[in-house]
Order: structure tokens, then C-alpha cells, then sequence
């Protein structure tokens, strides 16, 4: 699979290499309400490491979740993957709840019970998406500041396992925020 | 079903009338071969509804290629499919054979009849891609004409052919300048060009 050359595919990438970004078992924002962002819909573009497009189509589901298809294109690029997620608002401050479904049509395996929280915003410069540090999140949760499993050593999965309450009111807190990744996942722009 | 989306699936599908059928893919005699001028992103949208979607053009190492179809509509429902689609040259014309694997995200399969392909002839001018589905009428009349072995089985709605003879057979009728001729349009799609972007990392 070619998926190191695409910033999209930077989180499958990191899943397949056999670790997962922070996650929590329940979605963020259950005490909001999960909804899918209208502001997401559609299709936006990116650019890989080389410079060439990438596309993410969000797509609107039945029940409120959102169906993310992710197409690398390029002379090399020949990978497409499907993420499911809901999304929710905290305190102003806007969440993806990710879980990666397939790879070139092939379903994943190994992935944590659970969803990836990413923090995303839509500005001028596009929608912004950032995982959850995984040093950081460790550090939360051994300082007692949320329940969950920090993972076995430094390469250990960490699963914030709060119930949705807590979780909810954690993750809009200045502690929460500042855990999530300075560099972001990806930077989009709307294609259409 | 919203309007849309069928729009997708019978645009990838090239229209899965079936009005003619094969015993197997275009070109099987002659080997599948990928057609590098067709990777990309591509965009079309039908003529009766107006209806939009993104087409991902991705070749594979095995001389198929996958293209996933995305609506383009930013206020609907999303809906996708994924196509399994293998090319051949015969002559001067340019053969897609395609098969439906996945629709609206969940494997898609047929259990009568597991290895259905359905055909077209395409040709690409500049960054226009045109599809082609066969003609029913002309095909009949070829049949008829004993041209190429097949049945002919009148409905309410037309003719429907069903091809029999072997895939030699199918090849070498295909291969001729003529058989352009049993075809007709039925869909556009346009090339997305891919401006160089700031690399993002």
C-alpha cells in the first residue's frame, strides 16, 4: 500500500504501523448531541508530502454519522479509504470522533474498541483536523486527570475511557485542548 | 433513494442495462491491459438530472483498475460506489469491462451470476472521457445478420441480445473499425486538473 506520500492517509499510515493515535471508548460529545457537521459536507483536497492531491468526500448519513472517503491521485497514488466518525461541538470547540473502516476495500482489523477524537477547525486557511498527542494524553491520564489506560510503555496504545460526562467536560478544558497535536493531521481546502 | 445517487452508480456502472449481454469481459482473448491515460480524478454529471459526482480513477498491480464514484452534492445524503474495471485495446478501439464490488458502503455481489461484467467502448479526447454502451438494435441486427452467434429475445421494452459465441470470436468482431458503429454515448466525464499544491508536510 502507497499510503506514506498522502497527508490524508497520515493516520492510516499510523495505524498500520501498529499505533494508534489516542482514542476514547466513548465518542466525544454524546452530552451535546452527535450530529454531522453541515459545514463538512462535501468534498475537499489536500496535497501529500509531494506536493500532489488528495481528496476526502464527506458524506452525510442516515443516522448522523458521517462516511469519509479518502483518494490519493497521482502518478503513484492508487489507495482509497473509508473513515466513519460523528461529529460534535463542546464549548465552541469542534470534534470528529474517527474510526477507520477499510483500506482499498479490504476491512481493518486491529483497531481499539472505540473512536480517535480529532479537533477540527474551518477557517480561512480550510478545515484544520488534529490528532490527540500521545505522550500528552499519557501524561493526563497517569496525573489522574481522566480515566483511562495510558498503554503498556511509551509505544502503548492510550484509551481514555471516561463515561460521556466526564469525558465531555474534560475535553473542552485548557488541559485537553493543549494535548491535542500542535502539528495538524491535515490541512484541506474545499474542492467544490 | 435520492435522485443523485443513482446517478452515481448508473454512471459507473455504464448504465447496467444489459440490454446486451456477454459471456464474458471485452478482450479476454486479447489480455486486460491498464490504461494509464484514464488514472486520475474525473467529474461528470448526467444530462437527464443534472446530477454530479467525483470519479477516482486508481489503477492496481494486476491490470485492473478501481474507480470510486462519489456524489458531488453538497446538500443530499452521501452516496458511493466502488467499480472493478479492466481495459482492453482491440484494433483502434478501446474496450472497459466493469463490475460492481461495493454500493452505497457495502460489498455488492450477485449471486446468479458472480462473474457479470458489463462492457463499453471508450474514447478519450484530450480530457474528455466518453463512455459507450452498446446498442441493442444494431447488436440484434449483427445477430441477426449472423455476424456473431447470439440470441434475440423480444420484450416489452425492445430487444434484449444475449452474445454466445467465444471470447476469439467476441475479440475479433470488436477489433474491427466498424464496431464503433454498435455503440452509443452515454456518458461524459471530464478530467480534474490537479494543480501542484504546497506540499503539506
Amino acid at each position: 500500500m502507497k499510503l506514506a506520500h498522502a497527508a490524508l492517509a497520515a493516520l492510516i499510515a499510523v495505524i498500520l504501523a501498529g499505533c494508534f493515535p489516542p482514542s476514547t471508548s466513548h465518542p466525544v460529545g454524546v452530552t451535546a448531541g452527535l450530529k454531522a457537521d453541515p459545514a463538512l459536507i462535501g468534498t475537499w483536497k489536500g496535497a501529500g508530502d509531494d506536493g500532489k492531491a488528495v481528496y476526502a468526500h464527506f458524506l452525510k448519513n442516515d443516522d448522523g454519522s458521517l462516511t469519509v472517503l479518502l483518494a490519493a491521485t497521482g502518478d503513484k497514488a492508487e489507495d482509497w479509504n473509508l473513515v466513519t466518525g460523528t461529529t460534535a461541538t463542546l464549548g465552541g470547540h469542534h470534534f470528529f470522533n474517527a474510526r477507520l473502516v477499510s483500506s482499498n476495500g479490504k476491512p481493518e482489523t486491529g483497531e481499539p474498541a472505540g473512536t480517535m477524537p480529532l479537533l477540527y477547525t474551518i477557517d480561512a486557511k480550510g478545515l484544520t483536523m488534529r490528532l490527540m498527542d500521545e505522550k500528552a494524553t499519557k501524561a493526563l491520564i497517569k496525573a489522574g486527570k481522566i480515566k483511562g489506560d495510558p498503554g503498556q510503555g511509551e509505544n502503548g496504545d492510550a484509551m481514555i475511557t471516561a463515561d460521556p460526562k466526564p469525558l465531555d467536560a474534560f475535553m473542552q478544558s485548557p488541559a485537553a485542548l493543549a494535548a491535542f497535536s500542535s502539528k495538524p493531521l491535515f490541512v484541506l481546502r474545499k474542492a467544490d | 433513494m435520492a435522485a443523485w445517487r443513482f446517478a452515481v452508480m448508473a454512471a459507473l456502472a455504464l448504465t447496467l442495462s444489459a440490454c446486451v449481454s456477454l459471456p464474458g469481459p471485452i478482450g479476454g482473448s486479447a489480455g486486460f491491459k491498464n490504461d494509464p491515460a484514464l488514472r486520475g480524478l474525473w467529474y461528470g454529471k448526467t444530462d437527464k438530472d443534472g446530477d454530479a459526482a467525483y470519479y477516482h480513477v486508481l489503477p492496481n498491480a494486476d491490470n485492473t483498475t478501481t474507480i470510486v464514484g462519489v456524489g458531488a452534492s453538497n446538500d443530499d445524503k452521501g452516496g458511493w460506489g466502488v467499480l472493478t474495471v479492466t481495459t482492453a485495446v482491440l484494433g483502434d478501439n478501446h474496450y472497459i469491462n466493469a463490475r460492481e464490488v461495493f454500493e452505497d458502503g457495502k460489498p455488492k455481489s450477485d449471486p446468479e451470476n458472480p462473474d457479470t461484467w458489463y462492457s463499453g467502448l471508450y474514447r478519450l479526447d484530450g480530457d474528455v472521457l466518453t463512455i459507450y454502451t452498446f446498442d441493442e438494435k444494431k447488436v440484434a441486427a449483427e445477430v441477426r445478420a449472423k455476424h456473431i452467434a447470439g440470441t434475440i429475445t423480444q420484450g416489452r421494452f425492445g430487444d434484449s441480445v444475449a452474445i454466445t459465441a467465444d471470447a476469439a470470436h467476441i475479440d475479433k468482431w470488436l477489433a474491427s473499425s466498424g464496431a464503433v458503429g454498435l455503440f452509443t454515448p452515454l456518458f461524459k466525464m471530464y478530467r480534474v486538473k490537479e494543480p501542484v499544491l504546497p506540499a503539506a508536510r
